[in-house]
């Protein structure tokens, strides 16, 4: 009896887990408006913000090492663009449906 | 009596009316995807034109150096680095972005006009600054 329910339990939360995951990695996550690709989906949205955590990040690290503000600016910029051209690469790939 | 019924048949028997054709369609999806990949090719070209300038403003801060020497200090320094950004990333974009040109080119009938030319005027530009890049990296 235990073990019926818990069989069942476990197919029933299987099965959620299945279409909650298909439900969120359903393309496409991105559309692109002018030159800036920007989120559809959550997945899209979980990307544009670890991309500006990561932004923050490198912020605070080059502003640590560098002793000048012009300094810190141009490093950083340099990151920026490599964030963002990381982003818009991964945009770009999953801004379409697979086989249209 | 089978022959008349037949051609009765045939007079019915319409042409179904084509409203939407299907190569527009595909010339559509080839220009958003063409304005897509310009786009990705804007992001991943700045950065070497960032370095282009950040070598410049040094030499023209630096009077003993140029943008030459400059380049050669960073090839030397960061060789993969300026492999990569320099040599291989253009080389990608100019052959993505050609091939879009010519998809677009095809599926509009082969125009021989200057519109064409200001329909794809993002591809070209984008191979217009790998060729540059390039350019400036060989020097």
């Amino acid at each position: 009896m235990v073990t019926a329910a818990c069989h069942y339990y476990f197919t029933v939360y299987y099965h959620y887990l299945l279409n909650l995951n298909t439900c969120i990695m359903s393309l496409p996550w991105f559309k692109r408006i002018g030159i800036f690709f920007v989120p559809a989906a959550l997945m899209g949205w979980l990307i544009l913000l670890a991309s500006v955590a990561a932004a923050v990040y490198v912020f605070i690290a080059v502003d640590n090492l560098q002793h000048s503000v012009s300094d810190a600016l141009m490093n950083f910029v340099f990151h920026l663009l490599i964030i963002g051209a990381v982003y818009s690469l991964i945009a770009f790939m999953t801004s379409r449906v697979p086989g249209r | 009596m089978e022959t008349e019924k037949f051609e009765e048949q045939l007079i019915r028997m319409s042409k179904p009316g084509v409203t939407h054709l299907k190569h527009q369609d595909m010339l559509a999806e080839a220009i958003v995807k063409a304005k897509d990949k310009s786009v990705l090719s804007g992001w991943w070209l700045s950065i070497p034109l960032y370095i282009i300038a950040a070598l410049l403003m040094k030499s023209f801060f630096m009077r003993s150096t140029t943008l030459v020497t400059n380049m050669h200090e960073f090839k030397g320094h960061d060789v993969y680095a300026s492999l990569l950004f320099f040599v291989l990333m253009p080389v990608v974009f100019i052959v993505i972005n050609y091939i879009s040109i010519r998809k677009i080119y095809f599926l509009s009938g082969s125009p021989k006009t200057v519109r064409f030319l200001g329909s794809v005027w993002l591809q070209l530009l984008a191979i217009i600054t790998s060729l540059f890049i390039i350019i400036i990296y060989s020097i």
